[in-house]
């Protein structure tokens, strides 16, 4: 396989990583100690799953300031006077009044696509636009004209002659045009084409700007000394100052909808005020303007767009105020667009005719998390079912933000339901899954999380009365926080309060035993070691941690779970759980014990075909959902405690490492085990599920994990040392593929860590045999079995070295893995001394040899031939076991002689097995029958 | 003492049982640290050794080296020094790498993985990295 992509890195290998695939193709891994992340399978690393949710609320006050956006810059003209919007067409117009512009512009309300409409347009000012006839109307007091062209510019026409007109109002429900006029001392009235003009009032002091509100009837104007607001009947009656104390008062702009009017103060000022239509409330709305002029409102956005004469530009800004009982939550956004859970919600704020809502105190994301983007989300006034996206940024530093958005913005922004119709919380269901669990498993369109990871790597160093621990090759992490921690051989248990380094943890309280060195352990709080958490439905990074279900089984721990029909199973070290629900694991799930047995952890349960086998303390058993049929009587002594038959026992102490795998093509399930000292797996139980027979398999490498191919056939995979994948079952040989070379060499001379042959006549690919077994066949040295470390100019150098040296009569398998069969017992038959006592063994030829031994009276040794005999395929030597069987004997059948070797006088026990002993060729061997004469039974055969 | 040949990735096991001047199992004032050497004598690693089976041996310390990018092929000595009673003891032993192995180590977790471009084997190795292999066959 080529070389690997390293996706994530600074694992705690304490515990092996359980990694899972969802239905929407996203791979998670837990741990039990570090992060659960995600990888999608085309990013380059895995990320952290969830995104960790605020921890403290934001402050929301209102505020009148505004800041206006600037749409059309001085490059678009100088002077401009008068803006006029249209938002169903999208269009935009604005007079400019400089001597050396003269004209009208227009373009999209973001001030994109600005171009002339007018040119020539005598000095306009005021402009009033009849959309839907597509005229619009400007004063022109320069020329003494008011005009009317096309939107598009044609036909431009004077409508009226008179003097210094300003102040243009349309009223097209009456059709009529109102402007002021005689330099600010009159108003005056015409229909839309300029005829019947008429003045409606007169004796006025520097009247400027007119608006009309052609329900009511009224005309609002400005005069700018005095700076006041006034309104009059369109009739000319009911003439009446509303407000004063502008400092200059130059445009005015109406809001019927809210009833409120503007004011700008024109060239020399730099505010907008507001007042209501009666004049009270009046307020500085706007400030740090340059020279605001004409403006006109957007009702259906509440933006206010107006031009900044003294600077040239023309500019917007919201003017709907804000007004109600508003809260704000923030949360955080990873890459991916997963939000996190809410923050802490904010205190409720009654906001009164603010034009602007600053939000401070605004949490930032911690350093190296895997935020990307905030938002801050707000609801409309009074109501606590939908909150709205009203600020969304990628500045993650600061804690101030404002917006200006009304509530009927709030709206067209991205809404976020606070709960489903049955009351449950529907955004803090995202959020961060417990880095304690360690059993991640898929179900159902959930992620569930469970069981719990014993910590105890290294030793401590504690001083009395401190809360202070010092690790000795500890892997602490920030996780830790919020477990327990106690010193094996005493009872009390501390609680970890903060995690400096990996080296170092303080207590929440003192140490109260003795100073000195101790090993420990590590733990979640007792509360939580039966408690499993599972994600929302088809959100895998989505984890309310409110969410656990206890499992009721005090004393015992989740090991792992498996699916089996509609079912999840909880597997706990010494009983199974079933969980059943309808919609909500929590709300309508109920749990059941199903068996008393349970697994060793999340990798050693396997499934072949319909029935799942499942390794736990007491051996391997059959598992249907229901019921447990054990199946390892034959191996039970592996699971007894140690004592000094010689036979080694499974090493419960290293069971996290434990894995099982199954083989479907070959009929047989593994479950991969430590036996004796191992760090590592290093044999397999291995259960034939057709024959229901055992054998134990020993690797000569560590086999650490395994997993299954998903092609045909779907070769089991096994995890090695120096990061090898192996292929089990994919060849005949072990690590070199054989397909290439020679495999079986005799040995032309050796040292203890190395034999030597002859490359000439055998080649062997050397970068193919660096990791492979080395066996020694044949001669001097037979059975031993040792590791390949390098191969170069005929010779092969060995990992340990021999105990026996071989030499020129030795032979050599590279790849070789050696395997034993046993038979089951027979006996002799005592009454009929004439009948030989002997064993055909029928084979299909091949390269090498095997060897047959005789193991008579349940003796654990086998018994020596009593001649020395090498003919017909068959090689013995007097006190030696082995009957070496040559299988290149052509008819493919040998007869091996016991008579010289038993006893048919002795004492005792008459039983006998028979064993046969091999090694791994680039062929498979292929050992037809065995025909057994002599036996009780007459001739019984095996094969 | 000659402790074994090892290849990269692979763990060697320091152990030692800390006793007194009358051979007496014992406690160390702290754990006692080893000390790694290469055939030229210069210094390689410094580390403590963890206590280990306290409940049943007293002064038992085990630990278990991982051979990293620190170690190539060659000789390396151990010197292993602990204190009783303010005198130092100090235990020798030496180890072989031998070629081959990697410093990755060895892969302890596997799964195989479809995603929806493509079937990937992702596998963690016992120094804490995840590797994934494309288009996983035989």
């Amino acid at each position: 396989m080529a070389t690997p992509s390293s996706i994530l890195t600074g694992l705690n290998p304490f515990q092996p990583l359980e990694a899972v695939a969802t239905d929407d193709g996203q791979l998670f891994c837990a741990n039990g100690i570090d992060s659960v992340r995600r990888w999608d399978g085309q990013a380059a690393a895995a990320v952290l799953a969830g995104v960790a949710a605020p921890a403290t609320a934001l402050v929301m006050t209102g505020a009148v300031s505004l800041s206006a956006t600037t749409l059309v810059n001085s490059a678009g003209g100088l002077e401009p006077r008068q803006v006029v919007i249209d938002v169903a067409s999208n269009q935009m117009f604005a007079t400019y009044s400089h001597a050396s512009w003269n004209r009208i512009r227009k373009g999209a309300l973001d001030g994109s696509g600005w171009t002339d409409v007018v040119l020539s347009a005598g000095t306009p000012e005021d402009l009033a636009i009849d959309f839907a006839s597509g005229l619009m109307y400007w004063s022109a007091p320069g020329a003494g004209r008011i005009r009317r062209a096309t939107t598009a510019g044609a036909s431009v026409t004077d409508l009226v002659t008179t003097t210094s007109p300003r102040g243009l109002a349309l009223d097209l429900t009456n059709g009529f045009m109102y402007w002021v006029g005689d330099t600010g001392t009159t108003i005056k009235r015409a229909n839309l084409n300029g005829g019947d003009q008429a003045t409606i009032l007169s004796g006025l002091t520097n009247a400027y700007g007119l608006a009309i509100d052609v329900t009511g009837g009224q005309l609002y104007y400005t005069t700018t000394s005095p700076a006041a607001l006034w309104r009059v009947d369109t009739t000319g009656a009911n003439n009446t100052q509303v407000a004063n104390g502008f400092g200059t008062a130059v445009y005015v702009e109406l809001d019927m909808t809210n009833r409120v009017a503007y004011v700008s103060q024109g060239n020399a000022g730099s505010i907008i005020y507001r007042c209501d239509l009666n004049g009270s409330n009046l307020s500085a709305w706007i400030t740090g303007l340059s020279g605001p002029y004409g403006m006109k409102l957007d009702s259906s956005t509440g933006r206010m767009y107006f031009c900044a004469y003294a600077v040239n530009n023309i500019q917007r800004v919201s003017a709907r105020p804000i007004d109600g009982k508003y809260i704000a939550y923030s949360r955080f956004l990873d890459a991916q667009g997963n939000p996190s859970a809410l923050s802490p919600v904010s205190e409720e704020a009654t906001i009164a005719g603010a034009s602007q809502i600053n939000f401070t105190s605004v949490p930032v994301p911690a350093g190296g998390s895997n935020v990307v983007k905030r938002q801050i989300l707000r609801n409309t006034n009074g109501q606590s079912v939908t909150v709205y996206v009203d600020v969304e940024t990628t500045d993650l530093a600061s804690t101030s933000f404002s917006s200006t958005r009304s509530d009927s913005e709030l709206f067209d922004q991205e809404p976020v339901a606070l709960f489903d119709e049955s009351g449950a919380s529907l955004v803090n269901a995202y959020g961060i899954a417990r880095t304690d669990k360690p059993v991640l498993f898929p179900f159902s369109g959930r992620l569930f999380l469970a069981g719990e990871v014993v910590y105890d790597k290294g030793s401590l160093v504690l001083t009395s009365g401190s809360p202070t621990v010092t690790g000795v090759q500890t892997d602490f992490v920030a996780g830790f926080v919020g477990r327990f921690l106690r010193v094996k051989g005493q009872s009390t248990s501390y609680e970890i309060s903060a995690v400096g380094s990996a080296t170092g943890l303080t207590l929440l309280s003192n140490y109260s035993g003795a100073s000195g060195l101790f090993e420990y352990e590590i733990r979640s709080a007792p509360a939580e070691r039966l408690t499993y958490y599972f994600s929302g439905s088809g959100q895998p990074t989505g984890w309310d941690t409110a969410d656990g279900i206890s499992v009721p089984q005090p004393g015992d721990t989740i090991t792992g779970m498996l699916d089996a029909g509609s079912f999840l199973y909880l597997l706990l070290e010494r009983s199974v759980y079933r969980l059943t629900y309808d919609t909500h694991p929590g709300r309508d799930g109920r749990q059941f014990l199903a068996v008393r047995r349970g697994c060793v952890n999340q990798r050693c349960w396997v499934q072949f075909g319909a029935q799942t086998f499942i390794l736990d303390r007491q051996g391997v058993y059959l598992f249907d959902g229901g019921n447990d049929q054990d199946v390892s009587a034959p191996i039970q002594t592996l699971f007894q405690r140690p004592n000094d038959d010689g036979i080694p026992r499974i090493n419960w102490a290293r069971r996290r490492f434990f894995h099982a795998c199954v083989d479907t093509a070959a009929g047989v399930v593994r479950f991969f085990v430590a036996l004796g000292n191992c760090r590592y797996p290093q044999h397999a139980l291995a259960f034939r599920v057709t024959t229901q027979e055992w054998s134990i398999e020993e690797y000569p490498f560590p086999v650490a994990c395994s997993t299954n191919l998903t092609s045909t056939p779907a070769y089991p995979i096994l995890g090695s040392s120096a990061r090898r994948l192996l292929v089990l079952g994919g060849g005949q040989l072990d690590v070199t593929n054989g397909k290439l070379g020679s495999t079986r060499v005799p040995v032309t001379a050796a040292t203890y860590l190395s034999v030597s042959y002859d490359s000439a006549t055998y080649v062997i690919p050397t970068a193919d045999v660096v990791g492979a077994p080395l066996v020694v066949t044949k001669g001097r040295g037979k059975g031993q079995l040792r590791t390949i470390v390098s191969a170069s100019g005929g010779v092969l150098t060995v990992k340990r070295p021999f105990n026996v040296l071989p030499d020129a009569t030795s032979e050599v398998q590279i790849g070789g893995i050696p395997w034993t069969w046993r038979s089951r017992r027979f006996y002799w038959d005592m009454t009929e001394q004439n009948t030989p006592r002997q064993c055909d063994v029928l084979f299909r030829p091949a390269d090498g040899s095997l060897d047959l031994r005789l193991y008579e009276s349940s003796s654990t040794t086998p018994t020596n031939a009593g001649l020395d005999l090498a003919s017909d395929g068959v090689r013995v030597r007097r006190g030696d076991p082995d009957y070496e069987i040559d299988l290149a004997t052509v008819d493919g059948q040998v007869q091996c002689q016991f008579d010289e070797a038993t006893d048919r006088r002795a004492p005792g026990s008459n039983d006998f097995t028979l064993e046969l002993r091999g090694v791994g060729a680039t062929r498979p061997l292929r050992i037809r029958r065995l025909v057994v004469a002599g036996s009780e039974e007459g001739q019984r055969s095996g094969s | 003492m000659f402790i074994g040949r090892f290849q990269l990735g692979d763990f060697v096991t320091l152990v030692v049982w800390c006793r007194d001047s009358a051979g007496t199992p014992a406690v160390p004032t702290a754990h006692p640290q080893a000390k790694i050497y290469d055939a030229a004598g210069s210094l390689v690693q410094t580390h403590d050794l963890p206590l280990v089976d306290s409940a049943d041996t007293t002064g038992r310390f085990r630990f278990e080296l991982p051979l990293g990018t620190q170690y190539a092929v060659g000789y390396y000595d151990v010197k292993i020094d602990y204190t009783i009673s303010s005198v130092v003891y100090s235990e020798l032993m030496s180890f072989q790498v031998l070629a081959g192995g990697h410093t990755d180590g060895s892969l302890i977790a596997a799964e195989l993985y479809n995603s929806p471009n493509s079937p990937w084997l992702v596998a963690e190795t016992d120094r804490g990295t995840l590797l994934a292999h494309r288009n996983p066959r035989a």
